[in-house]
């Protein structure tokens, strides 16, 4: 029962920001080239592929968040097994094909010098991996790995959310100057969601 | 459908305080429309004392500042209201037998006048009136000794219901031209007299007034409380008043070594290194190019800051045309990150 109201809570908070990262995908429709982030990106978007890439990231990374609502759950695992299968391609398409790799080109375009665009690199190059390892158990059928691994994947996607979370609780707190604040999101954001998934799959697996 | 999809997106798109704060409206003369107001440029001659009539033509610039009594001036503190004073640039245009034109550019406010000349063997006495279409015209009366440097006066305005209805200065001539090298001045460098700030919040607090008189009103101190205080605690009252001011915007709205390391007229300021800045720094930056072009700024802030500078003189309320190709370039890019830093400085979205 506790876990049951835990469970909806965490789902509620969950619902919440993916909201804010909708309105924040849509401050690019209609597409223009000076909207919110893009202002401040004068010079790359002047670079052919930065746009292009820009968009494939923008669009798609939002619908992975979706995954959180129905691959976690054990109902819909064993009552709808096709639902499963098919949201789960979905995410592995779409974060192989479009959000990762885009994420990438803009993670080496990032502002901040090279510790946030290594910190950027790095979380797109996990974010694949885990991914990866993630199917490979799924064909495998090794559904313990399969989960640890999807564990980790999701968790690396959370940081859409986190990255944001961090940047307002310590320019909330601290009021740092804007860059180095992003450096230390860049991060912040990824690292500490990667260790929650760590206490996470240990505190399973030991069960 | 396709409507209905338009419709919910651009409704969606409409929460965005939820993840934005709102821009507020800049003062931006690079994009302001052209006055229509006559902008007339005195030739003036190099003699800085005046020696003879022609030497009157030219630019008389200072400090404009209130002519209140104690008891008027009280009346203002007891609102919470204080006279403020700024730059005066009284330009004296032409002067045709004892006829005297010309014009004033005081806080955005350009305003011809004429009126008499009165010439006498030891001085000059001017007495000029403002159009008077405008709440704020008046008459200035001043006068300047042969071989002086320093003219003299008051003004009275029509409309004695104004805050502040009468003023004083006291103007030096001075040469205006345009100098991309003119840089800031880290104007509290002197640690003796002043605290050792660079910061806009300073200026805004001080609002033209001395900073012992800014201590004294807003801690309400008396006047034998103030000569008791030693330098040092008046310069930790004022740090602490200041630190209170900025409770929650400290280090973000503080200007740091960039803004005055830096030149916007000079310097093309690349994206990277913009990044890095405050906003004060951003916000003075940008607004310094202005300031070189002798731009008579509306807001009390960028007033008050380059106020202060010794080089600045307030000449136009209207430089759009005045703008080299690189200050455009580097106006264009502060004011991105300007604007940027405003709406997602401290939001959840960026």
């Amino acid at each position: 029962m506790k876990s049951k109201v835990l469970n909806g809570l965490l789902l509620a908070i969950l619902a919440w920001f993916s909201y804010l990262l909708l309105l924040i995908s849509l401050q690019y429709i209609p597409f223009s080239s000076d909207a919110a982030f893009l202002r401040i990106k004068i010079d790359e978007v002047k670079i052919w592929y930065y746009i292009p890439f820009f968009k494939f990231h923008v669009f798609t990374s939002f619908f992975l968040l979706i995954a959180g609502f129905t691959q976690f759950s054990r109902w819909i695992r064993t009552k709808f097994r096709n639902v499963h299968r098919y949201l789960g391609w979905a995410y592995i398409v779409i974060l192989l094909l479009f959000s990762a790799p885009s994420g990438l080109v803009l993670g080496y375009h990032a502002n901040g010098g090279w510790t946030s665009q290594l910190a950027f690199m790095l979380l797109g190059v996990l974010w694949i991996y885990t991914t990866i390892r993630a199917l490979r158990f799924a064909i495998k059928k090794d559904w313990r790995r399969h989960q640890n691994f999807m564990i980790r994947s999701y968790a690396l996607t959370l940081s859409a959310i986190s990255l944001r979370l961090f940047k307002y609780v310590i320019v909330f707190i601290w009021h740092p100057l804007p860059m180095d604040t992003y450096r230390l999101v860049a991060w912040l954001g990824w690292v500490v969601n990667l260790v929650i998934a760590e206490v996470i799959i240990y505190r399973k697996d030991k069960r | 459908m396709k409507n209905l999809i338009l419709i919910s997106v651009l409704f969606l798109a409409a929460c965005t305080s939820a993840i934005k704060d709102e821009k507020t409206e800049k003062e931006n003369p690079a994009t302001a429309e052209p006055e229509v107001m006559e902008d007339f440029r005195p030739e003036p001659t190099e003699n800085l004392s005046v020696q003879s009539r022609e030497d009157l033509i030219g630019y008389w610039v200072g400090w404009f500042e209130h002519n209140l009594s104690e008891t008027e001036k009280q009346a203002l503190y007891d609102v919470g209201d204080y006279p403020s004073y700024n730059k005066i640039n009284i330009s004296v245009d032409r002067i045709e037998e004892d006829s005297v034109f010309g014009h004033s550019v005081v806080a955005n406010n350009n305003r011809p006048f004429k009126g008499v000349l009165e010439s006498t063997d030891a001085y000059y006495a001017f007495d000029v009136l403002e159009p008077g279409d405008d709440k704020h015209d008046g008459r200035f009366k001043f006068r300047i000794e042969r071989n002086d440097s320093f003219v003299n006066g008051n003004w009275m305005a029509f409309d004695n219901t104004l805050k502040v209805y009468k003023r004083k200065y006291k103007l030096k001539k001075r040469i205006y031209k345009y100098d991309a090298t003119n840089e800031l001045e880290d104007w509290f460098v002197d640690e003796e007299k002043h605290p050792e700030r660079d910061s806009i919040d300073l200026v805004n607090l001080l609002d033209g007034r001395s900073w012992e008189e800014a201590l004294k009103s807003f801690n309400g101190h008396s006047d034998s409380v103030m000569q008791r205080m030693t330098q040092d605690d008046k310069l930790e009252e004022l740090e602490q008043l200041l630190a209170e001011i900025n409770e929650t915007e400290y280090e973000f709205y503080m200007a740091t070594d960039m803004s005055v390391d830096l030149n916007s007229s000079t310097d093309t300021l690349k994206g990277e290194v913009v990044s890095e800045m405050s906003k004060a720094d951003i916000y003075i930056l940008r607004n310094s190019i202005f300031a070189r072009h002798g731009y008579s700024f509306k807001k009390k802030d960028l007033r008050s800051y380059f106020d202060r500078m010794s080089w600045y003189i307030p000449v136009h309320a209207n430089i759009r045309a005045e703008l080299t190709e690189l200050e455009k370039k580097n106006i264009e890019i502060l004011l991105a990150y300007e604007e940027h830093a405003e709406e997602y400085y401290d939001s959840f979205g960026r």
